[in-house]
């Protein structure tokens, strides 16, 4: 017997019936098998963006047409799919992706990371721990992580096949000397599988770690830019840094206002026009739980100056 | 030069297409990221010509079309040829060196694997993966393989594997991150061998 997933839920999850008159998962099939062999072939060379052709998508770009893709080329009625925008499974982005392909693949959706088999994401990784044969899918708007620091294509195309990554660690140096610290807070560059430096798309760096060795399949999907690439499960993925500056992650010195969590993401929320603030987890999912389990953060008194500070150490919560 | 292909004697691919090479991408993307895991191929309607097995014509219909190429250890007139072509859709080329694809049937007479593409610096995904057909298979002892998509370490034995086979597998780890990209296939089920994996043993 199958369980019920949130099949009444407002985010309009669970299975509705499937379309006719449409492929299965939208795509035609031989599309799905070029971005299939693409596929295996980013899993096959982890960290390495594999061109492939992408097609338009009933979906502006920006809204994570290279994840859907993705998704799309995978998912069959028997898969159980959460998508999360910003740790959120009830933005507007996030629920009509998740209707997208409950009406064209009969998906069943749930809100619960530990039930799905399939996570398409925008910006986070889900603070819940993924485990083995669970796909997580990252939309990615920017695939090359070196980019920004050397414009030319066939000079970069270069640096990735001579793994020529000195120009990357100047750029980074060169922020420790301006800033004293490494500025960049999202989209943080990794080394994958000790060869090829990979953007990990526009996460916080907080969720770098949980890249690494992760028990899951980590898929990437950049539908403007064409490319594909993965991380398999258990393969190491290093955030750059220095010996004299180690990576470090964002910590928070307070404690979520709903669910009294202390080691998850924050978002700031404003309370009021005063500016009075309040920090709640950015997993949406995570926060409920923890609050249908008995957890209560501190929400009478709202944080009155945002203050994030950087350091590996974990705050006695609730 | 193309051979004809005998319709009348041709056994169907797919019962469902969509479904088969959904559930077949599935299987070959779980072996693909933990290799040495054995997956099996759900299409048991499926009836290739002999020697072709149920795994590997699964693969093929799932992978191939008229955008790749398919070198196969078949003789150029052989059923086999013809159904792929028939059914895949896709080019048989003589030359190993220009195969995106390879079926071997025979592993005890497949050409060297330097002979296949192993893709070049700047585009290593331009790599032939082999479909290699064996004898039986499984996860309980033989080779020892570690790398990505590997907690610790797994096992895989596939019988009928030569050991030039294997010394040419070990002079292609050398390469990385060129080189081919393997998966074998005995009956119905199937397990993989891609170019990140380290074997001992
Ligand atoms: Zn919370």
């Amino acid at each position: 017997m199958k369980k019920q997933f949130n099949r009444q839920s407002e985010t309009g999850g669970g299975r509705s019936s499937v379309m006719e008159g449409y492929n299965f998962a939208y795509l035609d099939e031989q599309t799905k098998r070029m971005i299939r062999r693409t596929i295996l072939k980013a899993v096959a060379i982890p960290g390495y963006q594999v061109p492939f052709g992408s097609r338009e998508m009933p979906l502006p770009y920006g809204w994570g047409t290279g994840g859907i893709q993705i998704t799309a080329s995978l998912i069959g009625s028997e898969d159980i799919l959460k998508v999360i925008d910003q740790g959120a499974d009830d933005t507007t982005n996030a629920v009509s992706i998740r209707r997208f392909f409950s009406r064209t693949a009969g998906a069943l959706t749930t809100t619960r990371t530990r039930e799905a088999t399939i996570i398409q994401t925008r910006h986070r990784i889900p603070e819940t721990h993924l485990t083995k044969d669970q796909i997580i899918v990252y939309q990615v708007p920017i695939p090359e992580p070196l980019r920004f620091i050397e414009p030319r294509a066939k000079e970069v195309c270069r640096m990735h096949a001579l793994k020529e990554y000195g120009i990357m660690f100047v750029k980074l140096y060169e922020d420790i000397s301006r800033h004293g610290r490494i500025a960049k807070a999202f989209d943080y560059p990794v080394l994958v599988n000790d060869r090829y430096v990979m953007s990990p798309s526009p996460i916080p760096k907080f969720d770098n770690p949980k890249m690494d060795r992760m028990p899951a399949l980590q898929l990437f999907g950049a539908g403007r830019e064409k490319r594909i690439y993965a991380v398999p499960p258990y393969t190491k993925v290093k955030s750059l840094d220095f010996e004299d500056y180690p990576f470090e992650v964002e910590r928070w010195p307070h404690c979520c206002a709903l669910c009294g969590s202390g080691n998850s993401y924050l978002d700031e929320i404003i309370m009021d026009d005063r500016g009075s603030k309040m920090f709640i987890c950015s997993d949406t999912n995570h926060c409920n739980e923890r609050v249908a389990r008995g957890h209560k953060g501190n929400q009478e008194e709202p944080v009155e100056k945002a203050q994030i500070s950087i350091g590996t150490g974990a705050r006695k919560c609730a | 030069m193309v051979f004809p292909i005998d319709l009348n004697r041709l056994t169907p691919g797919f019962s469902d297409p969509v479904q088969g090479s959904r559930q077949t991408f599935r299987a070959i993307l779980d072996a693909m990221a933990h290799p040495g895991r054995i997956v099996a191929t759900d299409n048991n309607v499926l009836s290739p010509p002999r020697p072709l097995n149920l795994a590997s014509v699964a693969v093929c219909l799932t992978l191939l079309d008229f955008e790749t190429t398919l070198w196969t250890d078949l003789k150029p007139n052989a059923k086999g040829n013809g159904w792929l072509r028939f059914h895949c859709g896709c080019s048989i080329v003589q030359d190993p060196s220009e195969a995106v694809f390879a079926l071997i049937t025979r592993s005890d007479t497949m050409p060297a694997l330097n002979k296949f593409k192993p893709g070049n610096d700047e585009s290593p995904e331009f790599s032939t993966t082999l479909i290699i057909q064996t004898g039986r298979l499984r996860s309980t002892d033989g080779k020892r393989l570690t790398g990505p998509g590997i907690e610790t370490f797994s096992t895989l034995k596939a019988q009928g594997l030569t050991k030039r086979f294997w010394q040419d597998r070990q002079s292609q780890s050398a390469m990385f991150p060129l080189g081919v990209d393997i998966i074998f296939t005995c009956e119905n089920r199937l397990a993989a061998l891609p170019r990140t994996s380290s074997v001992e043993g």
